[in-house]
Protein backbone atom coordinates (compact mmCIF):
# COMPACT_ATOMS: atom_id res chain seq x y z
CA UNK A 1 0.00 0.00 0.00
CA UNK A 2 1.35 3.67 -0.66
CA UNK A 3 3.16 5.05 2.54
CA UNK A 4 1.23 7.07 4.31
CA UNK A 5 3.48 9.19 6.19
CA UNK A 6 2.73 11.86 6.07
CA UNK A 7 -1.29 12.08 5.01
CA UNK A 8 -3.39 13.93 7.08
CA UNK A 9 -5.76 11.52 9.16
CA UNK A 10 -9.22 12.37 10.66
CA UNK A 11 -9.10 13.69 14.15
CA UNK A 12 -11.75 13.74 16.77
CA UNK A 13 -10.92 17.68 18.45
CA UNK A 14 -11.96 17.84 22.26
CA UNK A 15 -12.03 20.85 23.85
CA UNK A 16 -12.05 21.64 27.76
CA UNK A 17 -13.05 24.69 29.06
CA UNK A 18 -12.21 24.77 32.91
CA UNK A 19 -13.36 27.36 35.05
CA UNK A 20 -10.20 28.56 37.10
CA UNK A 21 -11.55 31.99 38.75
CA UNK A 22 -11.42 32.51 43.16
CA UNK A 23 -13.63 30.18 43.77
CA UNK A 24 -12.34 27.28 42.71
CA UNK A 25 -9.45 27.64 44.61
CA UNK A 26 -8.43 25.02 47.17
CA UNK A 27 -9.67 21.52 46.61
CA UNK A 28 -12.03 22.80 43.59
CA UNK A 29 -8.80 23.22 41.40
CA UNK A 30 -6.83 20.48 42.89
CA UNK A 31 -9.35 18.61 42.03
CA UNK A 32 -9.45 19.62 38.53
CA UNK A 33 -6.12 19.26 38.18
CA UNK A 34 -6.26 15.60 39.19
CA UNK A 35 -8.86 15.13 37.01
CA UNK A 36 -7.51 16.20 33.69
CA UNK A 37 -4.63 14.35 34.78
CA UNK A 38 -6.90 11.23 34.75
CA UNK A 39 -9.32 11.88 32.02
CA UNK A 40 -5.26 12.10 29.42
CA UNK A 41 -4.50 8.74 31.47
CA UNK A 42 -7.63 7.07 30.66
CA UNK A 43 -7.49 8.07 27.02
CA UNK A 44 -3.97 6.91 26.08
CA UNK A 45 -4.91 3.30 27.19
CA UNK A 46 -7.45 3.49 24.13
CA UNK A 47 -5.85 2.53 21.07
CA UNK A 48 -8.44 4.48 18.64
CA UNK A 49 -8.46 7.50 20.88
CA UNK A 50 -4.85 7.73 20.89
CA UNK A 51 -4.93 7.87 16.34
CA UNK A 52 -7.81 10.02 16.14
CA UNK A 53 -8.26 12.79 19.35
CA UNK A 54 -6.42 15.26 19.37
CA UNK A 55 -7.22 17.97 22.67
CA UNK A 56 -6.75 21.56 23.88
CA UNK A 57 -8.49 23.27 27.40
CA UNK A 58 -9.29 26.88 27.68
CA UNK A 59 -9.04 27.84 31.63
CA UNK A 60 -10.68 30.72 32.10
CA UNK A 61 -10.48 33.14 34.78
CA UNK A 62 -10.40 37.36 34.71
CA UNK A 63 -8.36 36.27 31.42
CA UNK A 64 -7.97 33.50 29.18
CA UNK A 65 -5.41 30.79 28.89
CA UNK A 66 -5.39 28.32 25.80
CA UNK A 67 -3.59 25.21 25.15
CA UNK A 68 -2.21 24.19 21.59
CA UNK A 69 -4.05 21.60 20.36
CA UNK A 70 -2.02 18.35 19.88
CA UNK A 71 -2.62 14.98 19.67
CA UNK A 72 -3.45 12.93 22.63
CA UNK A 73 -0.12 11.35 23.24
CA UNK A 74 0.93 14.87 23.39
CA UNK A 75 -1.00 16.78 25.28
CA UNK A 76 0.27 17.46 28.68
CA UNK A 77 -2.29 18.15 31.92
CA UNK A 78 -2.17 21.99 33.02
CA UNK A 79 -1.53 22.70 36.27
CA UNK A 80 -4.18 25.47 36.84
CA UNK A 81 -4.65 28.30 40.11
CA UNK A 82 -7.32 29.68 40.87
CA UNK A 83 -8.33 33.48 40.94
CA UNK A 84 -9.88 36.22 39.36
CA UNK A 85 -13.53 36.25 38.08
CA UNK A 86 -15.51 34.22 35.49
CA UNK A 87 -14.80 35.05 32.35
CA UNK A 88 -16.71 32.75 30.29
CA UNK A 89 -17.87 34.59 27.03
CA UNK A 90 -13.74 35.58 26.33
CA UNK A 91 -13.77 31.52 26.59
CA UNK A 92 -16.29 30.88 24.52
CA UNK A 93 -14.75 33.60 22.10
CA UNK A 94 -11.39 31.93 22.56
CA UNK A 95 -12.88 28.30 21.67
CA UNK A 96 -14.49 29.96 18.38
CA UNK A 97 -11.04 31.28 17.61
CA UNK A 98 -9.74 28.04 18.25
CA UNK A 99 -12.03 26.11 15.99
CA UNK A 100 -11.45 28.67 13.28
CA UNK A 101 -7.65 27.56 13.20
CA UNK A 102 -7.45 23.96 14.78
CA UNK A 103 -10.60 22.45 12.58
CA UNK A 104 -9.64 21.34 9.29
CA UNK A 105 -12.74 20.31 7.00
CA UNK A 106 -13.04 17.81 4.02
CA UNK A 107 -11.53 18.85 0.96
CA UNK A 108 -9.84 17.13 -1.80
CA UNK A 109 -6.55 16.83 0.51
CA UNK A 110 -7.90 15.11 2.88
CA UNK A 111 -10.89 13.66 4.53
CA UNK A 112 -10.95 16.33 7.19
CA UNK A 113 -11.87 16.13 11.07
CA UNK A 114 -14.86 14.92 13.13
CA UNK A 115 -17.42 18.04 14.78
CA UNK A 116 -15.70 18.84 17.85
CA UNK A 117 -16.84 17.88 21.10
CA UNK A 118 -16.94 20.29 23.57
CA UNK A 119 -16.62 19.78 28.01
CA UNK A 120 -17.74 23.15 30.17
CA UNK A 121 -16.51 23.04 33.71
CA UNK A 122 -17.73 26.07 35.84
CA UNK A 123 -18.93 26.80 39.46
CA UNK A 124 -20.18 29.85 39.49
CA UNK A 125 -22.31 32.60 37.19
CA UNK A 126 -20.23 33.64 34.23
CA UNK A 127 -19.08 37.70 35.13
CA UNK A 128 -18.74 38.74 31.68
CA UNK A 129 -21.52 39.03 28.66
CA UNK A 130 -21.47 35.58 27.10
CA UNK A 131 -24.74 34.74 25.04
CA UNK A 132 -22.83 36.34 21.56
CA UNK A 133 -20.43 34.07 21.46
CA UNK A 134 -22.88 30.95 22.82
CA UNK A 135 -25.04 31.95 19.95
CA UNK A 136 -21.99 32.47 17.09
CA UNK A 137 -20.62 28.64 18.47
CA UNK A 138 -24.07 27.29 18.03
CA UNK A 139 -24.24 29.11 14.23
CA UNK A 140 -21.07 27.60 13.25
CA UNK A 141 -21.47 26.02 9.70
CA UNK A 142 -17.57 24.62 9.48
CA UNK A 143 -16.23 23.06 12.50
CA UNK A 144 -19.81 22.75 13.77
CA UNK A 145 -19.31 21.47 17.35
CA UNK A 146 -20.79 18.16 17.88
CA UNK A 147 -22.03 18.26 21.39
CA UNK A 148 -21.14 20.63 24.09
CA UNK A 149 -21.69 19.09 28.17
CA UNK A 150 -21.48 21.60 30.40
CA UNK A 151 -21.12 20.66 33.91
CA UNK A 152 -21.65 22.91 36.85
CA UNK A 153 -20.39 22.56 40.41
CA UNK A 154 -22.17 24.37 43.62
CA UNK A 155 -25.02 25.96 44.68
CA UNK A 156 -23.88 29.18 43.16
CA UNK A 157 -23.84 28.16 39.01
CA UNK A 158 -26.15 29.25 36.89
CA UNK A 159 -28.38 26.60 35.96
CA UNK A 160 -29.81 28.30 32.84
CA UNK A 161 -26.84 29.09 31.66
CA UNK A 162 -25.99 25.40 31.25
CA UNK A 163 -29.03 24.30 29.88
CA UNK A 164 -28.37 26.70 27.23
CA UNK A 165 -24.70 26.49 26.24
CA UNK A 166 -24.82 22.13 26.80
CA UNK A 167 -26.71 19.93 25.14
CA UNK A 168 -26.00 18.32 27.74
CA UNK A 169 -26.34 19.83 31.01
CA UNK A 170 -24.98 18.29 34.48
CA UNK A 171 -25.10 19.44 37.49
CA UNK A 172 -23.22 18.93 40.93
CA UNK A 173 -24.90 20.45 43.85
CA UNK A 174 -21.28 20.62 45.96
CA UNK A 175 -18.07 20.87 44.55
CA UNK A 176 -16.59 17.66 45.59
CA UNK A 177 -13.47 16.67 44.61
CA UNK A 178 -14.35 12.93 44.14
CA UNK A 179 -17.29 13.36 42.36
CA UNK A 180 -15.34 15.66 40.13
CA UNK A 181 -12.70 12.60 39.59
CA UNK A 182 -16.06 10.22 38.73
CA UNK A 183 -16.79 13.56 36.06
CA UNK A 184 -13.62 13.37 34.14
CA UNK A 185 -13.62 9.52 34.54
CA UNK A 186 -16.84 9.85 32.92
CA UNK A 187 -15.72 12.69 30.49
CA UNK A 188 -12.87 10.02 29.03
CA UNK A 189 -15.52 7.28 28.92
CA UNK A 190 -17.78 9.49 26.89
CA UNK A 191 -14.23 10.61 24.42
CA UNK A 192 -13.06 7.28 23.87
CA UNK A 193 -16.73 5.78 22.25
CA UNK A 194 -17.28 9.21 20.50
CA UNK A 195 -14.24 8.43 18.70
CA UNK A 196 -15.69 5.12 17.65
CA UNK A 197 -18.97 6.17 16.84
CA UNK A 198 -19.13 9.58 14.92
CA UNK A 199 -22.32 8.94 13.76
CA UNK A 200 -23.76 9.47 16.72
CA UNK A 201 -21.28 12.72 17.67
CA UNK A 202 -24.47 15.00 16.84
CA UNK A 203 -26.95 13.32 18.65
CA UNK A 204 -25.19 12.71 21.89
CA UNK A 205 -25.58 8.81 21.32
CA UNK A 206 -21.58 8.66 22.46
CA UNK A 207 -22.83 8.81 25.62
CA UNK A 208 -23.21 6.92 28.85
CA UNK A 209 -24.47 7.63 31.52
CA UNK A 210 -23.28 10.03 33.93
CA UNK A 211 -22.18 9.36 37.20
CA UNK A 212 -25.57 9.02 39.62
CA UNK A 213 -24.52 12.08 41.89
CA UNK A 214 -24.85 14.35 38.95
CA UNK A 215 -28.50 15.99 38.16
CA UNK A 216 -29.27 15.86 34.82
CA UNK A 217 -30.68 19.59 33.88
CA UNK B 1 -30.73 17.96 27.83
CA UNK B 2 -31.99 21.07 26.62
CA UNK B 3 -35.50 19.61 26.12
CA UNK B 4 -35.58 16.11 27.04
CA UNK B 5 -36.41 14.78 30.47
CA UNK B 6 -34.95 10.97 29.60
CA UNK B 7 -32.61 9.62 27.77
CA UNK B 8 -30.91 6.90 26.79
CA UNK B 9 -27.23 6.62 27.35
CA UNK B 10 -24.96 4.25 25.71
CA UNK B 11 -24.18 1.05 27.43
CA UNK B 12 -20.59 0.89 27.82
CA UNK B 13 -20.51 -2.99 28.48
CA UNK B 14 -21.54 -3.76 24.97
CA UNK B 15 -18.68 -1.95 23.52
CA UNK B 16 -16.04 -3.84 26.21
CA UNK B 17 -14.84 -7.43 24.71
CA UNK B 18 -15.53 -9.76 27.75
CA UNK B 19 -12.41 -11.73 26.55
CA UNK B 20 -10.25 -8.25 27.14
CA UNK B 21 -7.28 -8.40 29.68
CA UNK B 22 -7.31 -6.09 31.91
CA UNK B 23 -3.93 -4.31 32.37
CA UNK B 24 -2.31 -1.25 33.77
CA UNK B 25 -0.07 -0.85 30.95
CA UNK B 26 -0.99 0.83 27.96
CA UNK B 27 -3.63 -1.18 25.37
CA UNK B 28 -2.84 -1.48 22.06
CA UNK B 29 -4.96 -2.45 19.13
CA UNK B 30 -6.57 -6.12 19.69
CA UNK B 31 -8.22 -8.77 18.27
CA UNK B 32 -11.60 -10.01 19.44
CA UNK B 33 -14.15 -12.63 17.99
CA UNK B 34 -17.59 -11.12 17.86
CA UNK B 35 -19.91 -12.75 21.21
CA UNK B 36 -23.35 -11.81 19.48
CA UNK B 37 -24.38 -15.23 17.98
CA UNK B 38 -26.94 -13.35 15.64
CA UNK B 39 -26.59 -12.39 12.09
CA UNK B 40 -22.75 -12.81 12.17
CA UNK B 41 -20.87 -12.18 8.76
CA UNK B 42 -17.21 -13.36 8.45
CA UNK B 43 -14.02 -11.00 9.21
CA UNK B 44 -12.56 -11.00 5.66
CA UNK B 45 -14.42 -11.88 2.39
CA UNK B 46 -12.86 -12.02 -1.46
CA UNK B 47 -14.12 -13.01 -4.41
CA UNK B 48 -11.88 -12.86 -8.07
CA UNK B 49 -14.53 -13.79 -10.96
CA UNK B 50 -13.93 -13.60 -14.74
CA UNK B 51 -15.85 -10.21 -16.42
CA UNK B 52 -16.68 -9.74 -19.59
CA UNK B 53 -14.63 -9.42 -22.55
CA UNK B 54 -11.36 -10.23 -21.03
CA UNK B 55 -11.97 -8.30 -17.39
CA UNK B 56 -11.86 -9.59 -14.51
CA UNK B 57 -13.89 -8.71 -11.50
CA UNK B 58 -12.50 -8.41 -8.35
CA UNK B 59 -14.07 -7.55 -4.84
CA UNK B 60 -13.00 -7.65 -1.14
CA UNK B 61 -14.19 -6.53 2.12
CA UNK B 62 -12.09 -6.70 5.80
CA UNK B 63 -13.02 -5.90 9.27
CA UNK B 64 -11.66 -3.11 10.44
CA UNK B 65 -9.48 -3.29 13.62
CA UNK B 66 -12.16 -0.92 15.42
CA UNK B 67 -14.19 -3.75 14.62
CA UNK B 68 -11.67 -6.41 15.42
CA UNK B 69 -10.54 -4.16 19.12
CA UNK B 70 -14.13 -4.50 20.15
CA UNK B 71 -15.62 -7.60 19.27
CA UNK B 72 -17.98 -6.35 16.55
CA UNK B 73 -18.69 -7.67 12.82
CA UNK B 74 -18.17 -6.09 9.69
CA UNK B 75 -20.75 -3.56 8.73
CA UNK B 76 -19.49 -3.61 4.89
CA UNK B 77 -21.22 -5.97 2.07
CA UNK B 78 -20.32 -6.43 -1.95
CA UNK B 79 -21.62 -8.55 -4.62
CA UNK B 80 -20.85 -9.06 -8.24
CA UNK B 81 -21.44 -10.66 -10.82
CA UNK B 82 -22.18 -10.32 -14.52
CA UNK B 83 -25.23 -10.27 -16.85
CA UNK B 84 -23.59 -10.70 -20.25
CA UNK B 85 -22.30 -8.58 -21.86
CA UNK B 86 -22.74 -6.22 -18.23
CA UNK B 87 -20.93 -6.49 -15.28
CA UNK B 88 -22.55 -5.24 -11.87
CA UNK B 89 -20.86 -4.11 -8.73
CA UNK B 90 -22.45 -3.46 -5.69
CA UNK B 91 -20.82 -2.30 -2.50
CA UNK B 92 -22.82 -1.04 0.88
CA UNK B 93 -21.37 0.39 3.97
CA UNK B 94 -23.80 -0.19 6.98
CA UNK B 95 -24.01 2.81 9.62
CA UNK B 96 -21.66 2.52 12.52
CA UNK B 97 -24.70 3.66 14.85
CA UNK B 98 -27.36 1.38 13.54
CA UNK B 99 -27.37 -2.13 15.42
CA UNK B 100 -28.25 -3.93 12.34
CA UNK B 101 -26.21 -2.27 9.34
CA UNK B 102 -24.33 -5.51 8.80
CA UNK B 103 -28.35 -7.10 7.59
CA UNK B 104 -29.43 -4.21 5.59
CA UNK B 105 -26.34 -3.69 3.86
CA UNK B 106 -26.42 -7.76 3.03
CA UNK B 107 -29.67 -7.35 1.99
CA UNK B 108 -29.35 -4.50 -0.43
CA UNK B 109 -26.64 -5.58 -2.32
CA UNK B 110 -28.31 -8.87 -3.00
CA UNK B 111 -31.13 -7.80 -4.02
CA UNK B 112 -29.84 -4.68 -6.10
CA UNK B 113 -28.11 -6.95 -8.31
CA UNK B 114 -31.26 -9.52 -8.75
CA UNK B 115 -32.94 -6.63 -9.25
CA UNK B 116 -30.34 -5.18 -11.85
CA UNK B 117 -30.51 -8.20 -13.41
CA UNK B 118 -34.35 -7.97 -14.10
CA UNK B 119 -33.74 -4.76 -14.96
CA UNK B 120 -31.50 -4.90 -17.45
CA UNK B 121 -33.69 -7.94 -18.87
CA UNK B 122 -37.15 -5.78 -19.52
CA UNK B 123 -35.90 -2.28 -19.98
CA UNK B 124 -32.23 -2.42 -21.84
CA UNK B 125 -32.84 -2.02 -25.60
CA UNK B 126 -29.60 -0.68 -26.97
CA UNK B 127 -30.77 1.59 -29.04
CA UNK B 128 -33.42 4.14 -28.57
CA UNK B 129 -32.25 6.90 -25.30
CA UNK B 130 -29.78 4.03 -23.68
CA UNK B 131 -29.36 6.68 -20.73
CA UNK B 132 -33.44 6.34 -20.07
CA UNK B 133 -33.09 2.63 -20.10
CA UNK B 134 -29.94 2.20 -18.25
CA UNK B 135 -31.72 4.52 -15.16
CA UNK B 136 -34.65 2.74 -15.52
CA UNK B 137 -32.38 -0.79 -14.69
CA UNK B 138 -31.17 0.95 -12.14
CA UNK B 139 -33.76 2.10 -10.53
CA UNK B 140 -35.15 -1.11 -10.83
CA UNK B 141 -32.66 -2.59 -9.01
CA UNK B 142 -33.34 -0.26 -6.44
CA UNK B 143 -36.82 -0.90 -6.00
CA UNK B 144 -36.32 -4.17 -5.50
CA UNK B 145 -33.63 -3.72 -2.74
CA UNK B 146 -36.04 -1.00 -1.38
CA UNK B 147 -38.60 -3.70 -1.11
CA UNK B 148 -36.24 -5.99 0.44
CA UNK B 149 -34.78 -3.81 3.09
CA UNK B 150 -38.50 -2.75 4.04
CA UNK B 151 -39.58 -6.40 3.86
CA UNK B 152 -36.46 -7.40 6.33
CA UNK B 153 -37.78 -4.17 8.89
CA UNK B 154 -40.83 -5.62 9.14
CA UNK B 155 -39.63 -9.36 9.34
CA UNK B 156 -37.86 -8.13 12.15
CA UNK B 157 -39.97 -5.95 13.90
CA UNK B 158 -37.45 -2.68 13.86
CA UNK B 159 -37.10 0.70 12.05
CA UNK B 160 -35.51 1.38 8.92
CA UNK B 161 -32.79 2.95 10.26
CA UNK B 162 -31.65 0.29 11.94
CA UNK B 163 -30.58 -1.63 9.00
CA UNK B 164 -28.96 1.64 7.42
CA UNK B 165 -26.00 1.32 4.73
CA UNK B 166 -24.71 3.06 1.83
CA UNK B 167 -25.19 2.66 -1.71
CA UNK B 168 -22.93 2.16 -4.31
CA UNK B 169 -23.37 0.59 -7.72
CA UNK B 170 -21.47 0.26 -10.98
CA UNK B 171 -22.99 -1.22 -14.42
CA UNK B 172 -20.26 -1.46 -17.08
CA UNK B 173 -20.74 -3.24 -20.62
CA UNK B 174 -16.87 -2.81 -21.71
CA UNK B 175 -18.19 -3.27 -24.90
CA UNK B 176 -20.18 -0.33 -25.90
CA UNK B 177 -18.12 2.22 -22.84
CA UNK B 178 -21.53 2.38 -20.88
CA UNK B 179 -21.35 3.02 -17.25
CA UNK B 180 -24.30 3.35 -15.21
CA UNK B 181 -23.77 4.26 -11.34
CA UNK B 182 -25.83 4.97 -8.86
CA UNK B 183 -24.90 6.60 -5.06
CA UNK B 184 -25.83 7.42 -2.12
CA UNK B 185 -23.52 8.07 1.21
CA UNK B 186 -20.30 8.33 0.98
CA UNK B 187 -17.44 6.43 -1.01
CA UNK B 188 -16.35 6.57 -4.23
CA UNK B 189 -16.83 5.67 -7.81
CA UNK B 190 -13.74 5.76 -9.95
CA UNK B 191 -12.45 5.10 -13.63
CA UNK B 192 -8.87 5.19 -14.26
CA UNK B 193 -8.03 5.81 -17.67
CA UNK B 194 -5.22 4.56 -19.95
CA UNK B 195 -3.17 8.11 -19.28
CA UNK B 196 -3.88 7.51 -15.37
CA UNK B 197 -6.51 10.70 -15.36
CA UNK B 198 -9.56 9.72 -12.77
CA UNK B 199 -12.95 10.01 -13.72
CA UNK B 200 -15.31 10.43 -10.95
CA UNK B 201 -18.55 8.69 -11.96
CA UNK B 202 -20.86 9.47 -9.46
CA UNK B 203 -21.39 12.12 -6.83
CA UNK B 204 -20.71 11.24 -2.89
CA UNK B 205 -22.41 12.70 -0.12
CA UNK B 206 -20.09 13.83 2.21
CA UNK B 207 -20.47 16.79 4.56
CA UNK B 208 -17.88 19.19 5.66
CA UNK B 209 -16.98 17.38 8.78
CA UNK B 210 -15.55 13.63 8.62
CA UNK B 211 -18.25 10.71 8.96
CA UNK B 212 -21.15 12.63 7.71
CA UNK B 213 -23.18 10.90 5.27
CA UNK B 214 -26.89 10.15 4.30
CA UNK B 215 -27.96 6.40 3.70
CA UNK B 216 -30.42 4.49 1.35
CA UNK B 217 -33.02 4.05 3.01
CA UNK B 218 -33.15 8.05 4.19
CA UNK B 219 -33.80 8.86 0.56
CA UNK B 220 -37.05 9.48 -0.91
CA UNK B 221 -37.53 6.57 -4.00
CA UNK B 222 -39.08 10.08 -6.09
CA UNK B 223 -35.25 11.58 -5.04
CA UNK B 224 -33.28 8.37 -6.53
CA UNK B 225 -33.33 9.55 -10.40
CA UNK B 226 -30.96 12.22 -8.78
CA UNK B 227 -28.69 9.97 -7.29
CA UNK B 228 -28.12 8.13 -10.68
CA UNK B 229 -25.46 8.73 -13.55
CA UNK B 230 -24.82 7.83 -17.01
CA UNK B 231 -21.60 7.53 -18.60
CA UNK B 232 -20.31 6.97 -21.95
CA UNK B 233 -16.27 6.26 -22.34
CA UNK B 234 -15.19 5.68 -26.04
CA UNK B 235 -11.55 5.22 -24.61
CA UNK B 236 -11.82 2.00 -22.15
CA UNK B 237 -10.58 2.54 -18.97
CA UNK B 238 -8.02 0.61 -17.41
CA UNK B 239 -9.85 -0.07 -14.02
CA UNK B 240 -13.21 0.74 -12.77
CA UNK B 241 -12.80 1.14 -9.16
CA UNK B 242 -15.65 1.22 -6.55
CA UNK B 243 -14.93 1.67 -3.03
CA UNK B 244 -16.12 2.22 1.29
CA UNK B 245 -14.86 5.54 2.49
CA UNK B 246 -12.74 3.26 4.99
CA UNK B 247 -10.52 2.99 2.26
CA UNK B 248 -11.34 5.89 0.05
CA UNK B 249 -10.95 8.49 2.54
CA UNK B 250 -7.21 6.90 3.43
CA UNK B 251 -6.30 7.96 0.06
CA UNK B 252 -7.23 11.16 -0.49
CA UNK B 253 -5.84 13.01 -2.24
CA UNK B 254 -6.68 10.70 -5.24
CA UNK B 255 -4.41 11.79 -7.65
CA UNK B 256 -1.58 10.82 -5.37
CA UNK B 257 -2.88 7.59 -3.78
CA UNK B 258 -5.19 5.77 -6.15
CA UNK B 259 -2.81 5.61 -9.15
CA UNK B 260 -0.93 3.69 -6.89
CA UNK B 261 -3.32 1.35 -5.24
CA UNK B 262 -4.64 0.76 -8.72
CA UNK B 263 -1.10 -0.56 -9.75
CA UNK B 264 -1.12 -2.93 -6.37
CA UNK B 265 -4.66 -4.34 -7.34
CA UNK B 266 -3.15 -5.07 -10.77
CA UNK B 267 -0.49 -7.11 -9.19
CA UNK B 268 -2.43 -8.54 -7.02
CA UNK B 269 -5.05 -10.00 -9.38
CA UNK B 270 -1.82 -11.57 -11.55
CA UNK B 271 -0.96 -13.49 -8.42
CA UNK B 272 -1.02 -17.13 -8.33
CA UNK B 273 -3.58 -16.50 -5.19
CA UNK B 274 -4.72 -13.07 -6.41
CA UNK B 275 -7.60 -13.98 -3.45
CA UNK B 276 -4.87 -13.63 -0.92
CA UNK B 277 -3.05 -10.87 -2.61
CA UNK B 278 -6.35 -8.42 -2.90
CA UNK B 279 -6.93 -9.10 0.67
CA UNK B 280 -2.92 -8.10 1.61
CA UNK B 281 -3.71 -5.19 -0.46
CA UNK B 282 -6.66 -4.36 1.72
CA UNK B 283 -4.51 -5.02 5.05
CA UNK B 284 -2.90 -1.57 5.24
CA UNK B 285 -1.78 -0.12 8.10
CA UNK B 286 -2.19 3.89 8.53
CA UNK B 287 -3.01 5.83 11.75
CA UNK B 288 -7.03 7.11 12.75
CA UNK B 289 -7.75 4.40 9.93
CA UNK B 290 -10.07 1.85 11.49
CA UNK B 291 -12.83 1.31 9.70
CA UNK B 292 -14.26 -1.41 7.85
CA UNK B 293 -12.77 -1.81 4.35
CA UNK B 294 -14.26 -2.88 0.73
CA UNK B 295 -13.28 -2.12 -2.53
CA UNK B 296 -14.29 -3.69 -5.65
CA UNK B 297 -12.31 -3.61 -9.43
CA UNK B 298 -12.83 -4.04 -13.02
CA UNK B 299 -9.71 -4.95 -14.48
CA UNK B 300 -9.20 -4.56 -18.17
Amino acid sequence: MPNFDDAQSRRLLVYLLLDRSSSMDGEPIAAVNEGVRVLHQELCKNPHALETVSIAFIAFASGVERSSLVPLADFEPPTLTASGNTYLGEALHELNDAIDADFRPRSEESGGDYKPLVFLLTDGQPTDSWQMQAKVLRQRTVGRVAHIVALGCGPDVDTQMLKDIGDTALHMSEVDPELLHSFFKWVSASVGTASIRPGDLGNGGFLAEPPSELHVL
Amino acid sequence: MRDEQHRAWLDLSALQSPTAVPTTQPVGWQQHAPLDPFDPTVNDVVSVINGVSGWLIAGASVRGKMHAHYGTYREDAFTVGIADPWQIAVICDGAGSSALSRVGATVVCDALIAGVRRGLALHWHGDEAPNDQLRHVLLTGMIAARAALDLEAQRRGVHLTTLASTLLVLLHDPQQGYLATAQIGDGVLFAILANQQILALAEAQSGAHAGETIFFGDIDPNDWPGYLRVHRIHEPPTMLLAMTDGVADDLLPYSRYVPEVAEEILDAVTRSDPEAALLQVLRYEKPGSSDDRTLVALVR
